[in-house]
């Protein structure tokens, strides 16, 4: 924690807090009376409905089984993101065949449409989108940077106008919350202050302070402790003393799960590592750890060796849809012309429907042209991700996830050129010599 | 490659204004009357093989495979060389190849010995002996004669040019060896005017032996619902009349997804 002087916490000149918002890395930030570390306010429940179970560890990695509300999963996991109900190109059958756990929903586009009444009316998102495993909901948080051009950040919340219709809206912790409450998804987050991860000066510690005060009333809005969790984000940007800070706060709330958020927005991959690495050292050992909007397969592999546990990113899906299939050796632009003849499947040792069934001639005739190009690509790529998360797991549990992760890279990287990051990264869980 | 099998028997009916039917071929059997599916680039739209080999009912579905598609990659397809069942993977439903388009109308261009086809890089000639090469390529389990429709209000002079030359391409196609490949559906066509849909059932008539069954074309280009069920009820009764009488075990297919349950109700009326 900072220490802080009375004078500080007193001083009720507002001009002194002026540049609290600055973006400026020359601006200093100016700790107020309200930006405290813990309020003594805590998770409701300390038997929430979530038990996370580590079955095996190498280094700081873990296999480990999460039992939710509506499904037990195991992890490490990749949840396919499914913004308004829907992974685009799937049906909610096809998750289940592709023995997806978690998927994703996201509370800004659901809470304008549908809307909770709906939701309400229905019985959550589970009934409405027929998807009988878990689900999990952001908290619309992340709009305020992708809308934030039509966004005012205040205490109160966020203020943005609707793209839907114009409307404005404000999204607070404990509109949120209730919109969360009636989705039902099996994780909420809680709402959180966002800033990029590019973002500098003393807006970052603004953010920080802000999301511990909104936390608070993410907990007191919470309508069903005992069916829905909430997770708490770290947020802190690249700073790791904001980020302790945070952490310290969140721990002390005692969450049944804790996101590590605010990465994935342009920082480099070398800061990256190193805000994860820290967040997976500081976070609890017995809850589990969620990194947000990260999917590359790189990503995967390395994050999971530092310790997280669950993954969500459109990536797979969205690169789908422009005809890009994931493969061992890493990706395949189905557009290109070299596949027009080429009458093998996108893997022959992928399992997936998509590859036991179509060439990538076909494909390439489909690929980013038609709905189905997107369909197939998509499934494809969902069994991709799921593939690749079932043998990190595996690795964990055998004890041979140094060599998993060697031979992994040796097939995405052949030439011995796999990007420093990854490797100083995996040096960090002494993971090394990844080419001898 | 010799084609596979085709049959098709109806149900006793008393009444003799309905009928239930079966279409085998090969080892596959279809149910009648259905709905043929809808394609773009060889996959029914928005199902991929999973959901298709799922949806109920069904085991086996009818898919219409559209020439105009299919043309833009008849390179793969020859060079692939096992037909497009497999290269589309819907080796468990019939694939009907055929000319129009039902999702739309879009008066296509002509000449005597070719007609124009729109593809993805535009527009293309295709002769009378080019579309029987592609359908050796295709493999379907049904394909039609070469025909093209025109508008509902296309002058006589237009209609006559169209039907000559369909009839023309009937005997071209017919003639050659492509029924040694895949099943075949004569084309009625003939827009408003009977004489020329009269025409073009006599002329069908020349080849039952080798035809499958029928295509009532034309629909769906500008007519009222009034004229379109007028010349449905005539042609059907100038099929019947002109070839059922003595040449049962033939299918009729109407070419129009988007009226189908409506002009499959007004023919049982």
């Amino acid at each position: 924690m900072t220490n802080t002087t009375n004078e500080e916490i007193n001083d009720t000149n507002q001009d002194i807090y002026k540049n609290n918002s600055s973006t400026n890395i020359n601006d200093v930030y100016v700790r107020k009376p309200e930006d405290v570390v813990f309020n003594n306010i805590k998770y409701p429940l300390d038997d929430p409905p979530l038990k996370f179970e580590v079955i095996a560890r190498f280094g700081k990695a873990r296999a480990s089984k999460l039992t939710l509300p509506h499904h037990c999963c195991t992890t490490p996991m990749f949840m396919p993101v499914g913004t308004q109900g829907t992974v685009k190109g799937l049906t909610s059958q096809q998750l289940v065949d592709l023995n997806c756990g978690v998927v994703l929903g996201n509370t800004y586009h659901l809470g304008h449409r549908p809307g909770p009444e709906v939701m309400d009316a229905v019985g959550g998102l589970h009934k409405f989108m027929n998807y009988p495993r878990a689900m999990l909901t952001d908290s619309g948080g992340f709009q305020m940077v992708s809308l934030l051009q039509l966004a005012e950040i205040t205490e109160q919340g966020v203020q943005f106008q609707s793209p839907h219709d114009g409307s404005t809206m404000i999204l607070t912790p404990e509109l949120s919350m209730q919109i969360q409450n009636s989705i039902g998804a099996d994780i909420m987050m809680a709402l959180d202050d966002v800033v990029s991860s590019t973002t500098v000066g003393p807006r970052v510690e603004e953010a920080m302070y802000r999301t511990l005060r909104w936390i608070d009333r993410c907990i007191q809005a919470h309508k069903k402790p005992e069916s829905q969790n909430i997770f708490a984000i770290v947020q802190g940007g690249l700073d790791s003393r904001l980020r302790t800070i945070c952490m310290e706060g969140l721990i002390q709330r005692n969450f049944p799960g804790y996101a590590i958020g605010g990465l994935s927005g342009g920082e480099s991959k070398d800061m990256f590592w190193r805000v994860v690495h820290q967040c997976t050292s500081q976070l609890p050992d017995n809850k589990p750890r969620y990194l947000m909007g990260v999917g590359y397969a790189l990503d995967l592999v390395v994050c999971s060796a530092l310790g997280v546990d669950m993954f969500d990113c459109v990536f797979p899906s969205r690169t789908a849809r422009f005809g890009s299939a994931l493969v061992p050796s890493g990706s395949l632009n189905l557009k290109s012309s070299e596949y027009a003849y080429d009458f093998t499947p996108i893997d022959s040792e992928c399992p997936c429907m998509v590859c036991k069934n179509y060439t990538r001639a076909y494909l390439h005739i489909v690929a980013g042209k038609e709905a189905i190009g997107g369909q197939l690509i998509t499934y494809h790529n969902i069994q991709y991700q799921m593939s690749l998360m079932n043998q990190i797991r595996e690795a964990i549990i055998n004890q041979n996830f140094p060599e998993f992760v060697k031979s992994f890279i040796k097939k995405q990287y052949p030439n011995s050129d796999c990007p420093q990051w990854a490797i100083d990264a995996l040096a960090a869980v002494d993971i090394t010599d990844i080419y001898k | 490659m010799t084609k596979p099998d085709f049959s098709f028997e109806t149900t006793e009916n008393k009444e003799e204004k309905y009928r239930a039917g079966t279409i085998k071929v090969g080892n596959k059997t279809y149910e009648t009357p259905s709905l043929i599916l809808y394609t773009k680039e060889g996959s029914p739209v928005n199902l991929t093989k999973d959901l298709l080999n799922n949806l109920p009912h069904e085991k086996t579905h009818s898919l219409q495979l559209l020439f105009s598609d299919l043309y833009q990659f008849k390179d793969v397809l020859e060079k692939f060389g096992k037909g497009s069942h497999e290269f589309l993977s819907l080796q468990e439903h019939l694939l009907f190849l055929l000319i129009r388009d039902s999702s739309y109308f879009n008066e296509q261009e002509f000449g005597e010995d070719s007609i124009s086809v729109t593809t993805r890089k535009g527009k293309t000639k295709v002769t009378i002996d080019e579309y029987i090469k592609v359908v050796k390529m295709v493999k379907p389990d049904v394909v039609t004669t070469l025909s093209l429709d025109l508008a509902w209000e296309s002058s006589k002079k237009r209609a006559v040019r169209i039907s000559n030359a369909t009839n023309q391409w009937l005997t071209k196609f017919m003639e050659s060896d492509v029924s040694n490949y895949t099943n075949t559906f004569g084309v009625v066509q003939g827009g408003k005017y009977d004489d020329l849909r009269n025409k073009s059932i006599e002329e069908l008539l020349k080849y039952t032996e080798k035809l499958s069954g029928y295509i009532l074309s034309g629909f769906g280009t500008g007519e009222t619902n009034k004229e379109r069920n007028e010349v449905i009820k005539n042609t059907i009764v100038s099929i019947f009349l002109l070839l059922f009488i003595n040449s049962f075990g033939r299918a009729i297919v109407i070419l129009i997804i988007y009226y189908q349950f409506t002009l499959l109700e007004q023919i049982t009326k």
